[in-house]
């Protein structure tokens, strides 16, 4: 029986044969590649929302955290990685979005060592820079990307974890967090 | 009381008695006259026969002294005579004296006497021839001749004595016997005459009294008997009227009977045309009760089917979980991968392409496993819709053979229920026709009662014109018996 081409499926099983083979033929874009910007598209109390992948150390589904008697704000325990006892924060806290109902995902921080706790995980897109749009009401942020068609808010990790750091240091943490551009980011 | 009957045989039997006696006692004494009678005869011949021996014996005597005396032979033929006779005289006298053995004796005594004096007739005869004339009278001179003679008298004369008592005697007799059968053929006469002058006077008495007193009694009876007949006559016409009013009706309802048979046996063909076509429908009924049977195996094959592919379809699913699940965690993978050759700059970079050619194959598969999931849902929910629809479908395929038993349980009852009426219907037919055969029996019976109606309607009138007959018979012999009108 020979297969139906007329069938959505089989053409798109087509189209991925051929979207696949065409990444061997086609030549590397390793001059591009400063423009690039990965993002990983998240979900938090329901709305989507994005993080600069360049922003973190890694991404793992989320287990039980071990408990840690402490009273900073989103902190929500101890979080195992690599070896590493990582402090948690409920991202959705942090971003001052209320307590997070039930955390999926971790995404280990960069820049310093701690694990943030989200609810949802949409999906990683490679962006070119014309996908990345400012924005000046986009949830406080001042940075969107286009993903998929639907645009995301780009939540600045770096003032994030300041805010902790600075929380900790008992400096008044910010009302909110501060979005900053990811120019610097993407530019390294 | 005596019957007349009685009185009349006790008449009769005293005179045949009567007559009886009489001519009894009659022939006793004929009977004894006639013995006395045949004696007195046989006396007679006795008292013949010893004077024909005496007369002999005399001839004798004469003849031997006649000889004696003259000499001559013809003298002797006297002698002679009586010695050829002497012997059968006296042979002839010994039977007729047999019963009287004194005469026995004396005629004992007679013979010898008469053989010695034949004896002594000879001697003197052969002397005389012998001798002369004187020596004979010489010996006659002896007078032994005359003694003997006289001796021989006086026996005979015995004998002839006894005979002639025997004679009165016997006439005696005859007269005593004679006497008797005069005073029975008297007296008989006389109460013969009185028994019958008796008999005649109560039968008279019983005839006017008894037989008359019967002969009322039947001209009453006989009075009775012609009313009785005149009822019985009226009742045996009114009978007979209402006999054949019954046949009528009888015949009406044997028509009526024999409608009810024909109905009947219609009835009993219709009921046997009914259970066939209700043995037919049960046929029917079974093949369509199979086939609904078949139907709902059919059924339970596919609800196991539709049940087995809804399990697969699950097993499906948690395949499509594992692989969603690898697919997530090839999609992290490649994340990290990614983040790992970002975090290794330039050196990375290459690999943050093949990286980024894993997670998209991640993203499609699962996509992919999404789009299966859909499916495989939208084919749990049309195999739980199968299910269910066809499990209505057995749920309406069960009620329908429920149905299809109840149908057939009516059918069954109807064709109980159409075997119960052509038995009921048979009977019916069989018991009307028993019915007319009964009917035409009693149509029979009633024929003959109105015929013997008739019957006794006219013996009824010959009873009555007998009773008449025996009135007036009556009256002729209350006439006949007392000599009067009634």
């Amino acid at each position: 029986m020979t297969p139906d081409r007329s069938d959505p499926l089989e053409g798109q099983l087509d189209e991925w044969r051929a979207a696949f083979d065409r990444s061997f033929a086609e030549p590397r874009r390793l001059g591009d590649d400063d423009a690039v910007l990965d993002v990983l598209g998240i979900r938090i109390a329901g709305d989507p929302f994005a993080l600069n992948l360049a922003d973190l150390a890694g991404l793992q589904p989320a287990m039980p955290a071990a408990p840690y008697p402490a009273t900073a704000p989103g902190l929500l325990g101890l979080a195992g990685h690599q070896g590493q006892v990582l402090p948690l924060y409920d991202l959705r806290a942090l971003i001052g979005r209320g307590a997070a109902t039930a955390v999926r995902w971790w995404a280990i921080a960069r820049a310093a060592p701690l694990a943030l706790a989200f609810e949802g995980f949409d999906g990683q897109w490679r962006l070119t820079p014309g996908d990345r749009l400012q924005q000046s009401d986009a949830a406080g942020t001042g940075w969107a990307v286009r993903c998929g068609g639907a645009l995301r808010p780009l939540i600045e990790l770096e003032g994030l974890i300041a805010a902790v750091a600075g929380s900790q240091l008992g400096e008044p943490s910010a009302g909110s967090f501060t979005t900053t551009t990811s120019a610097g980011a993407a530019g390294r | 009381m005596w019957t007349f009957g009685r009185k009349l045989s006790m008449g009769f039997a005293l005179s045949f008695a009567l007559l009886l006696l009489i001519g009894t006692v009659a022939y006793r004494g004929v009977e004894l006259m006639t013995q006395t009678s045949y004696q007195v005869t046989r006396t007679h011949a006795a008292l013949t026969h010893v004077e024909a021996l005496m007369s002999l014996m005399k001839d004798a005597e004469t003849g031997q002294r006649g000889y004696l005396l003259s000499g001559e032979e013809p003298y002797l033929d006297p002698y002679r005579h009586a010695v050829a006779n002497l012997p059968r005289q006296l042979a002839e006298l010994k039977p007729l004296i047999r019963d009287n053995p004194a005469q026995q004796a004396r005629l004992n005594q007679a013979t010898a006497m008469i053989e010695g004096l034949m004896q002594l007739h000879k001697e003197r005869i052969e002397t005389r021839r012998a001798s002369t004339t004187e020596a004979a009278m010489r010996v006659l001179g002896l007078g032994e001749g005359k003694r003997r003679m006289d001796e021989l008298r006086g026996v005979i004369s015995q004998m002839e004595e006894e005979e002639n008592d025997l004679l009165r005697q016997r006439a005696q007799e005859v007269e005593s016997a004679a006497s008797g059968v005069r005073m029975a053929i008297v007296w008989g006469t006389v109460a013969g005459a009185l028994l019958v002058l008796a008999a005649a006077l109560t039968l008279n008495r019983a005839l006017s009294g008894q037989v008359g007193t019967a002969v009322k009694h039947v001209q009453r009876s006989s009075a009775e008997l012609q009313a009785a007949a005149n009822q019985q006559a009226a009742g045996a016409r009114e009978t007979a009227t209402s006999m054949t009013e019954i046949s009528t009706t009888i015949s009406e309802l044997l028509a009526t009977s024999r409608q009810i048979a024909d109905s009947a046996q219609r009835v009993v063909v219709i009921a046997e045309q009914t259970a066939g076509l209700a043995r037919g429908g049960d046929g029917t009924l079974q093949a369509a009760r199979e086939t609904i049977a078949a139907m709902r195996r059919q059924i339970d094959l596919v609800v196991d089917h539709m049940l087995d592919l809804g399990r697969k379809s699950q097993q499906i699913g948690v395949v499509m979980d594992l692989v969603g699940e690898l697919a997530e965690q090839t999609n992290i993978l490649a994340i990290n991968a990614t983040i790992e050759a970002t975090v290794a700059g330039d050196a990375g970079r290459r690999f943050s392409v093949v990286a980024d050619e894993i997670r998209k194959l991640a993203d499609r598969m699962t996509a992919s496993t999404k789009e299966i999931r859909l499916q495989i849902d939208d084919v749990r929910g049309a195999v739980n819709t199968t299910v269910m629809a066809t499990e209505t479908g057995s749920k309406a395929v069960d009620a329908g053979a429920r149905q299809f038993d109840d149908v057939a349980a009516t059918f069954a009852k109807i064709a109980g229920q159409v075997v119960t009426t052509t038995d009921a219907a048979r009977e019916i037919e069989l018991s009307t026709k028993q019915q007319a055969t009964a009917v035409e029996q009693l149509n029979v019976a009633l024929s003959n009662t109105a015929q013997a109606s008739r019957e006794t309607e006219a013996s009824s009138g010959q009873t009555s014109q007998t009773a008449t007959e025996l009135a007036e018979m009556s009256r002729d012999l209350l006439r006949l018996v007392q000599a009067q009108p009634t």
